[in-house]
């Protein structure tokens, strides 16, 4: 786990010097992404500047409304007896026992302000003459609670240490380490510690899992979440169903720096992928694979069932049983936006985008606002999942490639998807239908699309279209079907 | 590219504002940022320029309600107008990312010195890294772009996108593993 960090922290410190323009690099795909920035017409540029010019000429400003929280703040700690009263601010003393603060080791007592490190000792300062009244205590958000969940590493301040410093030596970030010691935030966005502090830090070894089977671990109703915050829509709930860990989230906001896992569960009618809280769920140790070992690419995918249109559909058609159908296709690593798994949760919805018979119904097409889960329609809150066209054909590209450059001359594939499936004149599903195939349907394969996401097949008749790729399967046994016709069975009934 | 406003330069504009000359300056240093985003995000030039115009206005309407909260937060403040000004675009107009475009609606791409066709060769390179970047996942997309083309750190995109910055990285990390593997298999097709 520790070579995954490590392997982040050296490609972040490459991307950053690339982006400082320190150096050139060799590699050709952050070559092209540092290399194609946009760039606007300086007509544009000086139309603009010029209406925001005039926008402040017609706003009124009311100079005592532009105040900064830095002078919020400094009102109430005038006096340290308001300051119970301040809504933000309380005296600590549960991390006080924690974490000892003594009037002599407040003589060391150092501010770090955005990784400088400052003396304090100036006590014509408002906050710092709260400091050394308070003697043993020390400022804490009043809605801060430790959160024992949180694997964590003891240590102790060395003497030229700044939080930003030990952030960066332990993987983690300043805010991090503030949060689960419930330090508090200075107005100033610094954090007030010392010398020869034990403080907590988080242990980043820990939160990486990737692939985990985690249980249920509360009596609480449990829900898969659909992203890393607590206030986020339910997608599903929980029962006894084991989950599988594929990523861990930390997320800074929510929840006193809370550590989510990122989790698929299957149930009967398909699959759903969300949010956890870890603190709630077990992860079994024996299942858990690290990512460095993981290979992903080429995996075996897993068969998933989502909701696809059954027919061309307008914007505005509200769906019914009629308009869609289930198809089973490979998904593993999940990529498109929020595909349904089931039918009975999309029927009734407005379909905000026409979309073609064959499209995945996912949460776009729906008008679904993907922060806040408001759907356009009825709604519902279940049932949600994303699923991928581009990584679930990896299986099946890679056979046709292996194929395709083998010697055999003819590949053919069949028709994999339980439903029928549309032909079209370019490999895109915005191109016209000029057939459909039913399934088990044989067809042959002439190439494949350069995101491997289509096969370029030809019909029967000579006709040749586009498939999407995960929608066929290679057959890699008989390819030369065509050389043996199968022999039509002959009708005995005679009428 | 516009220089970088130090942390303390930056913080003295906002306390200026609305001095002329201090909007001036931050509409100087976050100019090509913004567009680049929002050109990233959307592909095409127009409804580049038009999200841009709007984001800035956005800004300067709602000054008064910044709060500044130590060093990125501005970036981070305005970074998350620009998100949520893209996000009602696609609301309205119902596209994708993965639209093709046609080159000549795509931006500009800067390159100082270039021939015209390396211009065009540039440009050709964007659309395709745009179509690659949109079939990451969505969170993934948004990582990668807010950091090559909003130019932000991880320690801003963790506080636009709301997560923790070790979460950033490893979304950036996979992100690029992934875009890399594309990369090469289509390079490998050419």
């Amino acid at each position: 786990m520790s070579q995954n960090h490590s392997h982040n922290k050296e490609q972040n410190d490459q991307i950053d010097r690339l982006l400082a323009r320190e150096t050139i690099t060799d590699d050709p795909l952050l070559k092209a992404l540092t290399e194609t920035q946009p760039e606007a017409s300086t007509r544009f540029r000086a139309a603009l500047e010029s209406q925001l010019l005039a926008q402040v000429d017609a706003m009124s400003f009311d100079d005592s409304n532009v105040s900064t929280e830095l002078e919020e703040i400094e009102t109430p700690m005038d006096t340290t007896l308001n300051l119970p009263q301040h809504p933000r601010i309380q005296l600590a003393s549960r991390a006080t026992r924690r974490f000892p603060f003594t009037l002599a080791a407040a003589m060391f007592a150092i501010v770090i302000v955005g990784g400088l490190l400052v003396g304090m000792f100036n006590t014509d300062d408002p906050l710092n003459a709260l400091f050394f009244a308070q003697g043993d205590d020390i400022l804490q958000a009043d809605t801060c609670e430790i959160d024992e969940t949180i694997p964590i590493i003891s240590y102790s301040i060395q003497e030229g240490d700044t939080l930003f410093s030990i952030a960066g030596d332990f993987s983690t970030t300043v805010e991090a380490i503030a949060a689960v010691n419930c330090f508090d935030q200075m107005a100033d966005g610094s954090f007030i510690t010392q010398v020869n502090d034990d403080i907590r830090i988080p242990d980043t070894r820990q939160l990486a899992i990737d692939a985990c089977t985690v249980q249920r671990d509360t009596r609480d109703p449990l829900f898969i979440q659909s992203n890393s915050q607590t206030n986020s829509r339910q997608l599903y709930q929980v029962t006894n169903e084991s989950l599988l860990a594929l990523d861990s989230e930390i997320n800074a906001a929510s929840n006193n720096n809370a550590v989510w896992y990122y989790v698929r569960v299957t149930i009967d009618r398909g699959l759903i992928e969300g949010f956890v809280l870890a603190s709630l769920v077990t992860p079994l140790a024996e299942d858990c694979v690290l990512a460095s070992e993981q290979d992903t690419v080429g995996q075996v995918a897993n068969p998933v069932q989502v909701v696809v249109a059954a027919r061309d559909l307008p914007a505005g058609s509200v769906l019914t049983l009629a308009d869609v159908e289930t198809r089973s296709i490979m998904a593993d690593d999940i990529e498109q936006p929020f595909v349904f798994c089931c039918v009975d949760f999309v029927i009734g919805r407005e379909v905000t985008t026409s979309i073609s018979a064959g499209d995945f119904v996912t949460e776009n097409v729906l008008g679904v606002n993907p922060d806040t889960g408001a759907i356009s329609g009825q709604s519902s809150n279940q049932g949600i999942f994303e699923a991928t066209a581009t990584a679930l054909v990896q299986g099946a590209t890679q056979t046709a490639d292996a194929l395709l450059e083998s010697d055999s001359l003819v590949v053919y594939g069949f028709v994999s998807s339980i439903n029928s499936i549309n032909v079209r004149s370019e490999p895109m599903t915005s191109s016209d239908t000029l057939t459909t195939l039913q399934p088990d349907d044989r067809v042959q394969i002439i190439g494949q699309s350069e995101d491997g996401v289509w096969f370029n097949i030809r019909l029967e008749d000579g006709r040749e279209g586009w498939v999407a790729a995960g929608l066929v399967s290679i057959d890699n046994n008989t390819p030369n079907v065509t050389e043996t016709p199968t022999p039509t069975p002959t009708p005995t009934d005679a009428p | 590219m516009q220089e970088r406003l130090t942390d303390e330069e930056e913080r003295a504009l906002i306390d200026a504002l609305p001095d002329k000359d201090a909007l001036r300056g931050l509409y100087a240093a976050y100019f090509d940022r913004v567009f680049g985003y929002v050109a990233y995000r959307v592909g095409r030039r127009q409804d580049a320029e038009d999200i841009t115009a709007d984001v800035f206005m956005h800004v300067v309407r709602n000054i008064q309600q910044f709060e500044y909260r130590g060093a990125g937060s501005f970036a981070a403040w305005i970074f998350q107008i620009t998100r949520n000004q893209i996000r009602q675009f696609y609301r309205q107009s119902q596209r994708g990312i993965k639209d093709d475009i046609p080159l000549d609606a795509l931006p500009q791409i800067r390159g100082d010195g270039l021939l015209p066709d390396e211009v065009l060769t540039r440009q050709e390179t964007f659309e395709r890294l745009r179509r690659m970047i949109g079939m990451l996942s969505p969170r993934r997309q948004e990582v990668v772009t807010l950091r090559f083309y909003a130019g932000l750190s991880n320690q801003e995109i963790a506080r636009v996108l709301d997560l923790d910055e070790r979460t950033v990285a490893s979304h950036l990390s996979r992100a690029i593993d992934d875009l890399q593997h594309r990369y090469q298999q289509e390079g490998i097709k050419k």
